[in-house]
């Protein structure tokens, strides 16, 4: 399966997105998967706090909300569940400015 | 960390699953609380009564799982290592049963015995999934036991699945995580290794590269663990090769899909969950427009609650307690007329320091409860989420939420839970910054001396005075965390922000109560063990070395003086005869002292009757004396010149303590610091209050209360007392940088310990106490001096400074830096 890979700090508010895979290392990475952010898991990003940073994740199906900085989500690499749901401009826009 | 001799039953589960409720429901024991993660952070032992046995029970902190990343995990870990449970209590937040299960079954790969609780079964029910009790504990091989902790639900049957579970022994779990392609390498390393050190868990950590275990193989198994550690790295490094997958990846991803498959086996709904409550209510109290709103409101909520409408009750609470010292004052040796006996002067000391503190219990009591509604409700962890960035940007944590409120950013906490509560930081840079400035909030001990000195000289501007403290701390702390993040703190590691949600949940009124009530005794108990040491240290010190003889025969002289005018003024009076006795006369001047301390409590007219009314009946000869006005005229002569003796006597009894006080140990420290704090204005007077104050804040106000003296029998409040002894110019002045000074002031003696504990460093201890003194003291200095030199009042001044650091506060706030990204990765890959 190809996809296009984001990082999750860049993807929009209420985008379901599959994880692929996360590039941090060590306590950061344990952390992650300790919380459920393992790949092929499902999440969402469903707010930002009131500043733009943390984040707060819908992660599996069920109801688990996690928060997150910005910083972290960077380390996670998802892909869009459903590609027609995509705002394409607005992603191509924060995706396009590395 | 001690094992305990005896093995005990342990309680273990991931934050936030109801375990502490759990662990005071089986044990009894009230141990704090919260719907927030990371309350329990040092683990806490109970006893269980089951059948007839009496077991220790040990809850242990909150954890994900078992690697060895943060220090709860390290607690955990170590403690199953080490001393090995009878029998292990794993709790499930049925609700969340997917995750809670990765936790489970690294614990069945440890091979220990294993009782499963499924908690907040009615949540999940609500949500219309309900688990599937009986198939979870088929499909684990072990007993699972339904329970509604907050309701007390499922104890009963909990308690009895235990004590079977102990009685048949332990059964290997059936169900353990497959993990495929590494079984081979599982089995082969298992062989390789003693039989007590071959449980599963113990081979998949070594496979994943275990640091700690690996020191511990070579600790154990000498030479032998070489070769061993090499050929476990060897198998490693074979499937990350054969496999393309870390061994690491692997393991956690394959334990995720056992805990997967059960619990899609356990939850029979086919309907997807619905929008839960939670989640519906965040939509609102969440939302970027609404939620700094909300918070804002909550903070101010609380402190009118607390500390406003708190103020209000203690005018009910203080006459209360003045009728309790002047009881004592009744039942102790009678004062004499310069000199008073030891126990008395002594005792009442004690008394006064502690009355003073206990003052302020009914503020405390609203102020805990409103915090445990915070906490339980699960609010906190959404003030957290909202106030990340702001932290986060001074170096700080949104962890760094809950120490800072119970420090006491909403005026009054207490910092040694504050330094505490760090624990469940998991960032060791930020969790420094916030131990190390946490003590700038203002404590519950700090309170008093603000709400003593915002009485006496901004009584107008009191709510701003009020306002301008909370969140001049606020800024102060921010500022030094940043400062220290950004020096000293430099080098230390930070690691992620990433923290659970917890749903909301109803607080219970009982575990409202509870809570509030413990916390308050927590500090009742400070007072009654620190302060009344610390108080009589002070007492020796304030009163050492006393009078020189001629001092004291200067006083004698000037007592008897008063005396003789006394005894030629009344030579005339037909009464005269009995005042000739200096035990009569000295018993009615006590008598018209305490006559005074009650009246002075009493507002209605039938108290007074009925005040009246005891005294004579109690006091028949010395009544007409003692009471003001009535009697004939000889009587009334007679109490005109018993006051004026009264008077007189009192004078000299003053001067007499203040030349005392000149004379002590503590006094002469005081003065020769004098130069030093000149220029923030503090008089020895103070510096005596404050160098006493190190010992435990609370004690400032009660040396104060001292210094400032009160007569024998006089029941003027602080406020009165000090508001007229210090009338010069620039006292409103002085009143605002002693405020600063005391809001800067380090941390007490309790909370300095704490720090060392915290920290296990001498060093950060030391440091905790010197910078701030200094940097106290430097702003201080500042503020008097420069409010002196343009002439300026206290509260300009406050504004300018209030200002200066706010506009400090935004710069820094505001200053852009830049964002670290993480390496550059291609954005497309298969």
């Amino acid at each position: 399966m190809s996809c296009a890979e984001y990082t999750l700090d860049r993807v929009p508010q209420g985008h379901p997105c599959r994880i692929v895979r996360l590039t941090a290392q060590g306590a950061v990475r344990q952390r992650l998967l300790d919380m459920g952010l393992l790949p092929s898991a499902q999440v969402e990003m469903v707010r930002m706090a009131p500043l733009g940073d943390p984040l707060e994740l819908r992660v599996g199906e069920r109801d688990s909300f996690i928060a997150i900085r910005r910083q972290e989500a960077s380390y996670i690499h998802v892909c869009l569940c459903s590609e027609a749901a995509l705002v394409t401009e607005n992603l191509a826009m924060s995706s396009a400015s590395p | 960390m001690s094992a305990p001799d005896a093995p005990a039953i342990a309680l273990i589960g991931q934050p936030n699953c109801g375990k502490s409720t759990l662990f005071n429901e089986l044990t009894g024991l009230s141990q704090h609380i919260a719907n927030y993660p990371g309350v329990t952070v040092e683990k806490k032992t109970g006893y269980l009564k089951l059948a007839t046995q009496r077991l220790p029970l040990v809850d242990l902190p909150g954890t994900y799982s078992l690697t060895a990343f943060s220090p709860e995990e390290r607690v955990v870990r170590q403690y199953l290592l080490n001393s090995p449970p009878r029998l292990s209590v794993n709790v499930l937040d049925a609700s969340q049963l997917r995750r809670s299960l990765s936790l489970t079954l690294q614990v069945l790969e440890m091979g220990l015995p294993l009782v499963c609780v499924l908690n907040m079964s009615d949540v999940a029910r609500r949500h219309q999934q309900a688990v599937d009790a009986r198939r979870l504990a088929e499909l684990l091989g072990v007993s699972v036991v339904e329970t509604v902790g907050r309701r007390g639900e499922g104890l009963e049957q909990l308690k009895q699945c235990m004590a079977h579970t102990l009685q048949q022994g332990h059964t290997e779990a059936p169900y353990l995580p497959d993990y495929g392609p590494l079984e081979a390498a599982i089995r082969t390393i298992q062989q390789a290794l003693p039989a007590q050190m071959a449980s599963r868990w113990r081979v998949l950590r070594l496979l994943e590269g275990d640091q700690e275990l690996q020191t511990q193989l070579h600790s154990q198994l000498k030479e032998a663990a070489a070769p061993l550690l090499a050929e476990i790295k060897q198998q490693a490094t074979a499937f990350t090769a054969q496999q393309g997958i870390s061994v690491g990846d692997h393991i956690i991803i394959q334990r995720d899909r056992h805990a997967r498959e059960i619990e899609a086996a356990c939850i029979a709904s086919a309907r997807p969950p619905k929008v839960s409550f939670s989640e519906r209510v965040d939509r609102v109290l969440l939302h970027r427009a609404i939620a700094p709103v909300v918070l804002l409101a909550t903070v101010y909520l609380i402190y009118y609650a607390s500390i406003v409408q708190g103020y209000e009750l203690t005018h009910y609470t203080w006459p209360l307690l003045s009728g309790i010292r002047n009881q004592l004052a009744e039942w102790l040796p009678a004062a004499g007329f310069l000199y008073d006996p030891l126990s008395r002067s002594f005792s009442l000391w004690l008394v006064d320091s502690v009355n003073t503190l206990l003052n302020y219990v009914p503020i405390f009591l609203i102020l805990f409860a409103l915090i445990a509604i915070l906490e339980d409700s699960g609010y906190m962890a959404r003030i957290a989420f909202i106030l990340d960035r702001i932290l986060h940007r001074f170096g700080l944590h949104g962890q760094s939420t809950l120490p800072f409120i119970l420090g006491g950013v909403f005026a009054g906490g207490c910092a040694v839970p504050g330094v505490m509560a760090t624990r469940a930081i998991p960032d060791p840079r930020a969790r420094l910054a916030t131990i190390l400035t946490v003590p700038y909030m203002n404590c519950l001990a700090k309170v008093p001396l603000y709400t003593l000195l915002i009485s006496i000289f901004f009584v107008e501007h009191k709510a701003l005075m009020m306002f301008f403290i909370a969140t001049i701390t606020v800024m102060v702390a921010l500022l030094v965390a940043r400062l220290l993040t950004f020096s000293i703190l430099r080098p230390l590691e930070t690691v992620p922000f990433v923290m659970e949600m917890p749903r909301y949940h109803l607080p219970t009124v009982q575990g409202v109560v509870r809570r509030s009530l413990e916390r308050t005794w927590l500090y009742v108990k400070k007072v009654g063990t620190v302060v009344l040491a610390v108080a009589v240290v002070i007492f020796v010190l304030l009163n050492l070395p006393g009078l020189s003889a001629d001092e004291r025969a200067a006083f004698e002289q000037r007592a008897n003086s008063a005396l003789q005018t006394f005894y030629a003024e009344i030579a005339d009076n037909p009464h005269a005869a009995r005042f000739q006795d200096a035990d009569y006369l000295l018993t009615a001047l006590n008598l018209a002292a305490q006559y005074r301390a009650r009246r002075m409590n009493l507002q209605n007219a039938e108290a007074i009757a009925a005040l009246d009314q005891r005294f004579q009946s109690r006091y028949p000869e010395y009544f007409a004396f003692i009471r003001p006005g009535g009697g004939d005229r000889d009587v009334r002569a007679m109490q005109r010149s018993l006051r004026t003796l009264d008077q007189e006597r009192r004078m000299v009894r003053l001067e007499m303590q203040e030349t005392r006080i000149v004379n002590s140990l503590l006094g002469r420290v005081g003065r020769a610091l004098e130069p030093v704090t000149q220029a923030a204005g503090f008089d020895w007077k103070i510096n005596v209050a404050l160098l006493s104050s190190f010992a435990a804040r609370e004690s400032s106000v009660a040396t104060l209360g001292v210094l400032f003296q009160a007569e024998e029998g006089s029941s003027q409040t602080l406020e009165q007392r000090m508001g007229g002894a210090m009338q010069h110019a620039d006292a409103a002045l002085v009143a605002l940088s002693l405020i600063i000074f005391f809001a800067l002031y380090p941390p007490c003696l309790a909370t300095a310990i704490m720090v060392r504990i915290q920290t296990a460093s001498t060093g950060w201890m030391v440091f905790s106490v010197i910078f701030p003194t200094v940097l106290g003291l430097l702003v201080a200095s500042a503020i008097y001096t420069t409010g002196v030199h343009f002439a300026l009042d206290a509260v300009q001044m406050m504004m300018a400074f209030w200002l200066l650091t706010l506009a400090l506060l935004l710069i820094i706030g505001l200053w852009p830096t830049p964002r670290p990204r993480p390496p550059v990765e291609p954005t497309h890959a298969h």
